[in-house]
């Protein structure tokens, strides 16, 4: 083991070490007699350059704390996790610990399949701090066919739609921010950028992501995919298809009096380029989820239009499962518990070595800043590692106020989806599901961005669409998978 | 010229062997008579050059068994529900279901127009323009030939270049109000064009822009098969006075036959295959526009973006494998009845 | 020599007739809208992010900065590690594959080799039947053991059928008579290979050579797949993890609080910094690759 490690510093930047890198690199794998080691495989919106210290000083850590195994980290960046987790998977590569969330390591998809290792027992036996920091309605939404396959990262849970605007345009034109109650309060708003000609008023993208989510306004809980729906508050769980109600229409009607009226990019750029051209300061307003973490270079307004409401897919956000092959599962379970509630070791994952990659400025409030700048350690993925309340403060003013306190105050306090707790198994419906999800990027996409010329005609075109893609096949199935839930609750 | 030489070939060649090859003297039976001993000595001959040319091959042939055919076993997903208990090889059956989402859509029939249809035009373009380009540029070899090359380097450059950076290139000419299109448009006092909404202009965009990145590559395999006509053929072509189009037609083109035919075969075998980052990248993946540039590829990756099901994706894969082998045999078929040399297999 | 083939060129010096006037007027129309893109990535590489985004592309920087290159070569002796490794894998995997690829062409050109037609095939068949991903990962890390090795980036594209049907057709192009010529001479099958075919097919050994080395160099995907180590990572694996990861930084706001990534411009010069060096190494070899060819040509 130590003979490989030499030689891999001895690699520096020569060529010639490649080739002994070749033959190192099979017994690189292999750890020494007698410690057992937990891999952890993730995802960071970047490859930090300082990863290697980092582990040894988790490693460090961990021999502290008086754990028998040291860890193991991949962190890969976002898109090589998206590609390779699959692979690995199929492969039995993956890591003893992954994370995964419905966008990336398809938890429920996973769990069904059985890559994941159940976690119900582990849970109880060997982390119960982790276990009690989170209620059993919270638990609940991870289980999948009646298991929890992984550890909920505890965050701020409901979505926040509202929206974000410059401070200086906000400021010029007399926009109060606080008077908005409504998506319509903000068109007169749009039109003044709009005429003063400096701005694009309002940010889009191709993909729609820009537009605001009609149902997060409206209190449905959308939790299944599949274009339906249940409104959030009704006790019978009715499931309907949530294209067809007249606010949709209403709300296509609107985003295309706004297209037209020049407050859109004429072509809606990539995800990657709008959200560049707003964090560049060019669009002076976009619909998005308010009172995030996220730090801008310029100062801003902004406000939640939605009432907090917690649903399935809120809290199932990010978590992190252990391989159905980890050699440890015991280990990777004390693992989970250790990082959910040691403070030091998760914000060491979160920020790096104090004194080399962040300050403590303020250890009152726990705010830490960055005098030797971002590059060799900030992966900026709290969110990725466990309990996101546990975590310092990259804003100082959030470090104020106890930003943390008050969102935990926001989970407790949401209202509760009627199906909180529930997850639909869509096994059968994997045919209904493809063809669904592309009648939804044909039809749905230019309807959002306000590309169709005639309203009326295009929703009903999608329904139609919808309709001959099986949309009620999946109705049906949801309504039946609900009821059985509600009678077994 | 050469066809005669191809037909006396094989027969020529093996005549040539036996001498060429030593007959093992251990394989010789000494009381045979001599006029058999001859036609079994030609016959080992042959098979001892063979032997040889089966150690030339030998390489490239392990190769591919290991990196081409051993995964090919994978093709058993496609009829699987892939899980992780199973694996590859112990997965439930489940049938052509992996196949449903391809062909229970309404839009099963578009996509497969546009892909056929969309491929059709990129190999006739890039067919017809490379080679006349190839023929252009060799007549413009005498003089000034370092320019002939100086075009050749160029028309190859967009084949560097991403379709990420196509696309931007794409949006520099299309967008309606900045676009440099719109702009001379509206110069000739036309009226601005939504191109990202104008299902009509697809198939030409996509077609120039399949040529602007494509015709470099095939410019240099016609120009390296132009380079390898003897210089004779054409001096005697000169000495009897023919035109420079007679040279073309019948020398020029007549010995770039089999290049052509291999282009046509291989294309016409990956016609089922849509480059997915011209049709997805350069079409800015705008949904208006789905009629004329949505294919096999894009539907798909439209589709699986949630699902991420292996088993639906190389159910595709096999769809698109299946359709391209029958398209292969039957154009092989038709290759070798006219020209049974230029046959693949 | 080169003075010879020029006199035994067809059109030799003579003036330019008008016929040829045009046809040069019209390549050279052409050449410049082939041209002028790679003069606009290289513009805009160094143009500030602001400019772009209200002037657009043009072909001198509006407003000239180095921030994407800033960026992008944050770490110069990672830059210089993978460019050294581009080259070694580009270097071994072009000359094994050509080889390799030349030798089984050779074979399935010869018309008097029985299997020609079922090796064609089975060629072939590689080209239109895949496996998917999944098996190929799975062999490449489980049995091969191949995974964070340099051979991963140069084993699994050793031998690509379309290089090999492309030069199975060369070879057959090839007069048979100087072939037979030299067996009669006693010369083996190796011999009249290397010594007589090899030679003779430069214009399509260059060609395939030229295909293959911009295949190793441009290929990022088996290093995403197979490589975690960054020692190991060819130059287009780490320009790929720079964009890549640009996209979920830009999205994550806070990480503009030093100021906004250049989005625009970095992507230009990582295509400047990606393909620079093999436009480079392709103009230079053109012109030998076209003297080769025609000393090829002529030796019947």
């Amino acid at each position: 083991m130590t003979s490989t490690i030499s030689r891999r510093s001895f690699l520096g930047g020569s060529l010639a070490g490649i080739g002994t890198f070749v033959l190192a690199s099979c017994t690189s794998t292999t750890t020494a007699a007698g410690t057992r080691e937990v891999t952890y495989e993730y995802l960071v919106s970047k490859a930090q350059p300082d990863q290697d210290l980092v582990n040894k000083a988790v490693n460090d850590l961990l021999k502290k704390r008086g754990m028998g195994f040291t860890v193991k980290l991949k962190a890969l960046d976002t898109q090589t996790f998206q590609k390779r987790i699959p692979l690995d998977l199929a492969a039995g590569n993956a890591g003893d610990l992954m994370f995964t969330a419905p966008w990336a390591n398809n938890y429920a998809l996973n769990s069904a399949k059985g890559f994941f290792l159940p976690l119900d027992d582990y849970l109880d036996t060997k982390a119960p701090k982790l276990k009690a920091s989170m209620s059993d309605e919270m638990w609940n939404a991870a289980r999948i066919n009646g298991k929890i396959y992984g550890a909920i990262n505890q965050q701020l849970f409901p979505p926040t739609w509202g929206f974000i605007a410059r401070k200086d345009v906000a400021d010029k034109f007399g926009f109060d921010a606080e008077a908005v109650t409504s998506l319509d309060d903000a068109e007169p708003f749009l039109k003044q950028i709009k005429g003063d000609g400096k701005f694009t008023p309002m940010y889009t993208d191709n993909a729609g992501t820009g537009i605001p989510a009609e149902q997060a306004f409206l209190g449905l809980d959308t939790s299944f995919g599949y274009a339906v729906a249940i409104k959030a508050d009704d006790p019978n769980l009715k499931v309907f298809r949530m294209y067809e109600r007249d606010e949709f229409r209403e709300f296509c009607k609107r985003t295309r009096r706004w297209r037209e009226a020049g407050y859109m990019a004429a072509t809606p750029p990539s995800t990657t380029d709008a959200t560049a051209a707003f964090n560049n300061g060019q669009i002076a307003f976009k619909f998005a989820q308010a009172h995030r973490t996220a730090v801008y270079p310029f100062e801003i307004v902004q406000k939640s239009l939605i009432d907090p409401l917690l649903t399935t897919g809120a809290v199932v956000a990010t978590l992190t499962a252990i391989n159905k092959d980890a050699k440890n599962p015991k280990d990777a379970v004390a693992w989970l518990e250790l990082v959910n509630t040691d403070k030091e070791l998760y914000n060491l994952l979160c920020f790096g070595i104090e004194g080399k990659h962040y300050r403590l400025a303020d250890a009152a409030t726990g705010f830490v800043d960055f005098p030797n700048g971002t590059d060799l350690y900030n992966p900026q993925s709290d969110w990725v590692f466990g309990n996101q309340f546990n975590a310092y403060y990259r804003d100082e003013t959030a470090a104020k106020e106890g930003l943390w306190e008050k969102q935990k105050a926001i989970n407790e306090s949401a209202k509760r989806s009627e199906a909180l707790g529930f997850s639909f198994d869509g096994a059968a419906l994997n045919t209904e599901n493809a063809n669904i999800t592309s009648v939804m990027t044909q039809y749905l996409t230019p309807l959002l961005l306000g590309q169709i010329a005639n309203v009326d005609a295009g929703v009903n075109n999608l329904n139609s669409r919808l309709k001959s893609a099986g949309i009620e096949k999946a109705q049906t199935e949801l309504q039946k998978q609900l009821d059985a839930w509600k009678k077994n609750a | 010229m050469l066809e005669s030489n191809a037909r006396h070939g094989p027969a020529g060649a093996t005549a040539v062997e036996v001498t060429a090859e030593p007959v093992l003297a251990d394989d010789a039976a000494p009381a045979e008579s001599s006029p058999r001993r001859a036609v079994r000595a030609r016959r080992r001959g042959s098979r001892g050059s063979g032997v040889s040319l089966w150690l030339m091959a030998l390489p490239g042939l392990a190769l591919l068994f290991v990196f081409a055919y051993i995964p090919m076993a994978g093709i058993v997903i496609a009829f699987q529900s892939y899980s992780a208990v199973g694996g590859v090889f112990a997965s439930p059956w489940v049938g052509l279901q992996n196949f449903a989402y391809l062909f229970s859509t309404s839009d099963a029939w578009r996509i497969t127009f546009n892909t056929v249809f969309m491929n059709s035009l990129f190999i006739a373009a890039n067919l017809v323009l490379a080679l006349t380009i190839a023929i252009v540029l060799n007549e413009l070899r005498g003089r000034w030939a370092w320019l002939s090359k100086f075009y050749q380097s160029v028309l190859f450059l967009p084949h560097f270049f991403s379709y990420v950076i196509v696309a931007y290139f794409a949006l520099a000419f299309l967008d309606p109000q900045t676009g440099l299109l719109n702009k001379v448009l509206g110069f000739f006092g036309a009226a601005p064009v939504e191109w990202y909404s104008t299902p009509g202009a697809w198939p030409v965009i996509l077609t120039v822009v399949s040529v602007w990145k494509g015709v470099g590559f095939w410019v240099i395999v016609y120009t390296a098969g132009i380079l390898a006509i003897s210089p004779e053929l054409y001096e005697a072509a000169e000495v009897d006075r023919a035109s420079k189009w007679q040279q073309v037609r019948h020398i020029t083109l007549p010995s770039l036959t089999p290049l052509v035919i291999l282009n046509v075969l291989l294309s016409v075998g990956g016609i089922f295959r849509a480059d997915f980052g011209l049709f997805y990248l350069v079409t800015n993946n705008s949904a208006t526009i789905y009629s004329t540039t949505d294919v096999i590829d894009t539907y798909v990756f439209r589709s699986l973006v949630n699902l991420g099901d292996i088993g639906m994706s190389s159910a595709a894969g096999v769809y698109q494998s299946i359709v391209g082998f029958v398209l292969i045999l039957i154009a092989n078929w038709l290759v070798r009845r006219r020209h049974a040399d230029q046959a693949l297999f | 020599m080169s003075t010879t083939v020029a006199t035994r060129q067809p059109h030799g010096r003579r003036a330019l007739t008008p016929m040829q006037l045009l046809l040069h007027f019209a390549m050279l129309l052409c050449a410049l809208s082939f041209l002028m893109p790679l003069f606009l990535v290289v513009s805009a590489s160094f143009t500030s992010e602001k400019a772009i985004s209200s002037n657009g592309y043009s072909l001198f920087p509006s407003k000239f900065s180095v921030a994407a290159y800033r960026y992008v070569i944050s770490d110069p002796s990672q830059l210089i590690q993978s460019y050294g490794v581009s080259i070694l894998v580009t270097f071994v995997g072009t000359v094994l594959s050509v080889l390799v690829m030349a030798l089984l062409g050779y074979v399935l050109s010869r018309r008097n080799f029985k299997a020609r037609r079922a090796l064609s095939f089975y060629v072939l068949f590689t080209m239109l039947f895949g496996g998917g991903l999944v098996p190929s990962y799975i062999l490449m890390t489980k049995y091969l053991h191949l995974q964070n090795t340099i051979w991963a980036l140069i084993l699994p594209n050793l031998v690509i059928p379309w290089n090999v049907l492309l030069l199975r057709t060369f070879f057959s192009q090839l007069p048979e008579g100087v072939l037979d010529a030299a067996r009669i001479d006693g010369a083996g099958e190796w011999r009249t290979f290397f010594r007589i075919a090899l030679p003779m097919a430069t214009p399509a050994i260059a060609t395939i050579g030229m295909f293959t080395m911009l295949m190793y160099w441009n290929d990022w995907w088996l290093g995403l797949l197979y490589i975690d180590n960054p020692a190991l990572s060819p130059v287009q694996l780490w320009l790929y993890h720079i964009l890549s990861s640009i996209d979920s930084v830009s999205q994550n706001p806070i990480f503009a609080s030093g100021g906004a990534v250049p989005v625009q411009s970095v992507r230009m010069a990582v295509a400047v910094l990606a393909i620079g060096p093999i436009v480079a190494a392709f103009v230079f070899f053109q012109k030998y690759f076209v003297r080769g060819i025609t000393l090829g040509g002529i030796r019947e």
